[in-house]
């Protein structure tokens, strides 16, 4: 458990200070523009793709909960707020505040409703907690803020094959790793 | 055997024969009545250690609004923040020196937040400086150190008390949070030898009777603090002799058991300090509510000694009817603090000398928020006995914005008594309702369920339902581009005439509301137009058992008939469930649970209960997002378009009008990024309000966003969505200048070759100033 959340905890620095800077993606036209070109992708330090995807055994243990934290790329830079309410967070859960964690992951949302990272880190929270309905939904969320950030959604369809293995679903279990798999190359 | 009693009997007869001096006769009567003695007084020490120990105060269950989160580049007018501020009861200073209070200095505000138990820790008091640039916070940072504050919480108002039901009022205060001050003053007046007396006090009856017959005026009571507080918990009010010896027994005994701090407490806790309306205010933690909206260890001197003043006699010397009697028995409470030295010269100065500074109004209303605190006492009958709602001291940490629900209230009344005025309808005709809410969290911002004169405590955002007309058709829409082999924006609809066939039978021959038939229409216009024969074609042709499958999974739980007049809006929904509806919209297919409540805590402060984020992918994301950017059209080109016109600086925002038969009902569901908001109009007899959406409902949402000015919608188009110029319906060159992009679901693209034209013809241009088709 100490172990997960020192790991936890590093992936977490590692990918806010990895972060790309503020590339505002250009609203998107309503009426008579062109639609924007995909901003440009960052390139994901090859230190943060270091956690191969959990394997996961049929009853789960606290390990296999273990998805590794995606770097952010594409996405504006969450605001000194967010970061500590993200800090916040990160405490609670190493100290197996749960619920505390998801209240100050609340909090950030209420600040940045758009940023999916905060989406992905509310979907670990609840895989760690097995409501995989809600890990697997929340990571649904993420994706699809996600956009253009492959290392997120990577990140993501893990979150999402570990929930899946947890409710017996195999076959949508693999679909959601070769997903992951697939954006992480 | 039965020999042996009788001879017993025997000899004691002869016994008390031989001694009969009346003496004994009065020992014995002297045994029994010290006996019988002894008993009551164990009987009244164990009646006033039950009462004392096992007091349980029935506290009310505390009902929260949202806390103020603090940071830089939160959007907020100073102005608002003052006023937030203000509503919570801090005071605005020169110097700010302790908390609940705060300063302003130009673009500067200084705030000395409190220290509040909140369901993730405990946010601590510190004093900040907010720079601010227009209506941004543009720094927050320590006010001494400078060093910048990421994110800080200011307490959150106080909105709603659930109350027991021997209606007391009570905020419990620990000994520690005792102002010593309060101390001096109940000691100065009350009972002078509290601290040596053993629960009466002979000197003290003395004493106060020599200072009352000096002064002319009842300035002391002869109880000590020890026999009022025991007057207190047995609540017989009879002043007889009796009383008086059962309270010196129990006073003397309730001095015997337990520590003079325990029994100040007690006593600071359970004297009563007036009446707010039906409730009793008991206890000088209520009484700085209810008298100065502050708790209780940030009054002042002076403001204490207007409190002790009242123990005397609450209702004698209520400082808000009889503030001239309140000032001079507050003066008299300093006098004697002066007298025994708890203060200085200069101290006793300058506190008499201070206006009473009496709190308009009580800390808190219920009144204020009737609709709001409704809704949350249903959500928590969920889970909670009614009367552990009203006895434990719950604290309970809602999702309401006291902001946008004063901006709310306040625009539903100008805009309804404008429309009244200019329709020529007599005052208070229409009755109104709204929902706000948080899109990404499902959070009820305000909620309105009504106008204050209509039928008390019906809460129409929960509990009217009515036909939703023309909100359903987005429902249609949707149902159809998520076929996108089949349908896409600029599919052909057939705007004809039509009969429909009811399963009871019945024919039904609907008709646009302008009375005109359009002929073939692109899907984008019938929606902006809100035509609805182009819509019962389609919506037979979808199917209507599939349109009802996605308005189950937007979240309508409802039972809903399988007529095709529910392709029409023949559907009853209460506001909050179109608002439920219109939320997983604006969620781009994922469904969030609407919540009032966030948190509960019991009255330790301890977390009991939260009510987290529970969301659901419910629709496919693209189709969802193609029909939200249809609703900016609605908007910008269709029959809401007056929003466009007038408020340009709010979009691009989605919004659909409805109108019922007869224009009864008037809606308006419209959402940007951050907010959404259903409105409605209409009346309570069900005759015709005479407003279609866009002239009634419309004007209600319109008049709250321009004032909150949300985020608009970006439309950050999911994956797999592209973007097509299209000009009349066909792919245009990407540098066609008329031509306007349109999402198109992967890999369903326009087909043709791209063209370009100069003028394009676009259909349901004209602008009237309200468009008359706005059903």
């Amino acid at each position: 458990m100490r172990q997960w959340s020192r790991g936890l905890t590093v992936a977490i620095a590692g990918s806010l200070t990895a972060c790309a800077p503020f590339l505002p993606q250009p609203p998107v036209p309503v009426e008579d523009r062109e639609a924007p070109a995909p901003p440009p992708r960052v390139e994901v330090p090859a230190e943060l793709e270091r956690i191969p995807p959990p394997a996961v055994p049929p009853e789960p243990p606290p390990a296999r909960q273990e998805v590794p934290e995606p770097a952010v790329a594409d996405q504006p830079v969450p605001g000194p707020a967010v970061v500590a309410l993200l800090d916040a967070a990160d405490q609670y859960s190493a100290s197996g505040q749960r619920e505390q964690a998801a209240a100050s992951l609340e909090r950030a949302l209420r600040i940045e409703p758009g940023n999916p990272v905060l989406w992905h880190r509310l979907g670990r929270l609840r895989l760690q907690e097995r409501q995989w309905d809600q890990a697997i939904a929340l990571a649904e969320k993420s994706n699809a803020l996600a956009r253009g950030d492959k290392a997120l959604q990577a990140g993501n369809w893990e979150i999402i094959a570990a929930a899946r293995e947890a409710i017996g679903d195999a076959t949508g279990a693999l679909q959601a790793r070769k997903r992951a798999q697939g954006l992480r190359e | 055997m039965p020999s042996r009693p009788n001879r017993k009997r025997g000899k004691k007869r002869s016994r008390r024969r031989a001694v009969t001096p009346a003496g004994l006769w009065l020992f014995q009567l002297v045994l029994i009545v010290l006996f019988c003695g002894a008993t009551y007084v164990i009987w009244l020490d164990h009646l006033i250690r039950t009462e004392f120990e096992g007091k349980r105060w029935s506290l009310p269950a505390r009902v929260y609004a949202r806390p103020l989160e603090l940071y830089s580049a939160l959007n907020i007018h100073p102005g608002d923040l003052i006023h937030e501020l203000e509503l919570l009861g801090y005071q605005r200073e020169r110097e700010v020196d302790g908390p609940g209070e705060y300063a302003l200095a130009g673009d500067t505000l200084y705030l000395y937040s409190r220290t509040f138990e909140f369901w993730d820790g405990r946010e601590m008091s510190r004093k900040v400086r907010l720079d601010f640039a227009g209506d941004r916070v543009t720094g927050l940072a320590d006010a001494a150190t400078g060093k910048p504050v990421p994110v800080m919480r200011l307490d959150p108002l106080l909105i709603g008390k659930i109350h027991p039901e021997h209606r007391e009022d009570r905020v419990l205060v620990s000994f520690e949070d005792i102002p010593p001050a309060l101390i001096d003053a109940l000691i100065a007046v009350e009972d002078r030898n509290f601290f040596g007396h053993s629960g009466i006090d002979p000197r003290g009856i003395l004493r106060a009777m020599w200072i009352n017959l000096r002064e002319g005026d009842v300035v002391q009571g002869g109880s000590t603090l020890t026999q009022q507080l025991v007057k207190n918990f047995f609540l017989n009010r009879d002043r007889t002799l009796w009383r008086k010896f059962n309270e010196i027994i129990m006073s003397v005994l309730l001095e015997w058991h337990y520590p003079k701090r325990e029994i100040l407490t007690a006593y600071i806790n359970e004297v009563y300090l007036g009446q707010h309306g039906a409730l009793a205010v008991h206890g000088f933690g209520t009484a700085a509510e209810f008298y100065f909206a502050r708790p209780l260890n940030e009054l002042r001197t002076d403001q204490l000694a207007c409190l002790v003043g009242l123990v005397k006699g609450a209702s004698f010397y209520n400082p808000r009817r009889h503030p001239e009697r309140a000032l001079q028995r507050r003066n008299l409470v300093l006098a004697q603090m002066r007298k025994l030295g708890y203060l200085d010269a200069s101290e006793a100065g300058k506190a008499s000398s201070a206006p009473l500074g009496i709190a308009h109004s009580p800390g808190w209303s219920s009144a204020k928020y009737p609709d709001f605190i409704d809704l949350v006492r249903r959500q928590l009958q969920q889970d909670y006995r009614p009367e552990d709602l009203r006895s434990e001291g719950l604290r309970i940490f809602t999702t309401l914005d006291p902001y946008i629900q004063d901006v709310a209230d306040a625009a539903v009344s100008r805009v309804l008594a404008g429309l009244e005025k200019n329709r020529g309808m007599p005052g208070n005709t229409l009755q109104v309702s709204a929902v706000v809410t948080n899109v990404a969290t499902g959070e009820i911002l305000a909620l309105i369920g009504g106008r204050g004169n209509g039928i008390a405590g019906f809460n129409r955002a929960l509990d009217a339902r009515r036909p939703i007309g023309s909100l359903i058709k987005p429902v249609v829409y949707l149902t159809a581009l998520s076929q996108p082999d089949k349908y896409n924006v600029h599919s052909l609809l057939r705007d004809e005439p039509v009969t429909v066939r009811q399963p009871d039978g019945k024919t039904w021959i609907p008709k646009n509301y302008d009375n005109t038939a359009h002929g073939q229409v692109p899907l984008h216009t019938a929606l902006e137009q809100s035509y609805n024969l182009a819509t019962i074609n389609l919506g037979m042709k979808v199917g209507v058992p599939r349109v009802i499958r996605t308005l189950r999974q937007l979240g309508v739980h409802r039972e809903v008939e399988d007529y095709p007049s529910l392709l029409l809006g023949a559907i009853d929904l209460t506001p909050f469930e179109v608002a439920q509806l219109y939320q997983t919209l604006a969620g781009n297919g994922f469904t969030v649970s609407l919540r009032a409540i966030r948190e509960v805590l019991d009255k330790k402060g301890r977390p009991l209960k939260r009510f987290a984020i529970r969301i659901r992918q419910s629709l496919d994301s693209r189709a969802v997002f193609i029909t939200n950017f249809l609703m900016t059209r609605v908007v910008s080109n269709g029959t809401a378009r007056i929003l466009a016109a007038r408020f340009p600086e709010l979009m691009p925002v989605a919004g659909k009008t409805g109108t019922t038969n007869d224009l009864r009902d008037s809606w308006f569901a419209g959402f940007g990024d951050n907010v959404l908001a259903v409105t409605w109009i209409g009346r309570d007899d069900n005759k015709p309000a005479g407003l279609t959406g866009a002239a009634g409902a419309l004007q209600v949402w319109a008049e709250i966003m321009r004032i909150l000015k949300p985020a608009p919608l970006s439309l950050a188009a999911p994956e797999n969505v592209a973007w097509i110029k299209m000009i009349n319906g066909r792919r245009s060159t990407d540098d066609c200048p008329a031509a306007i992009a349109f999402p198109y679901i992967q890999p369903y693209l326009p087909e043709g070759e791209a063209w370009c034209e100069r003028a394009p013809v676009l259909p349901g241009r004209p602008v009237p100033a309200i468009p008359p088709w706005s059903l």
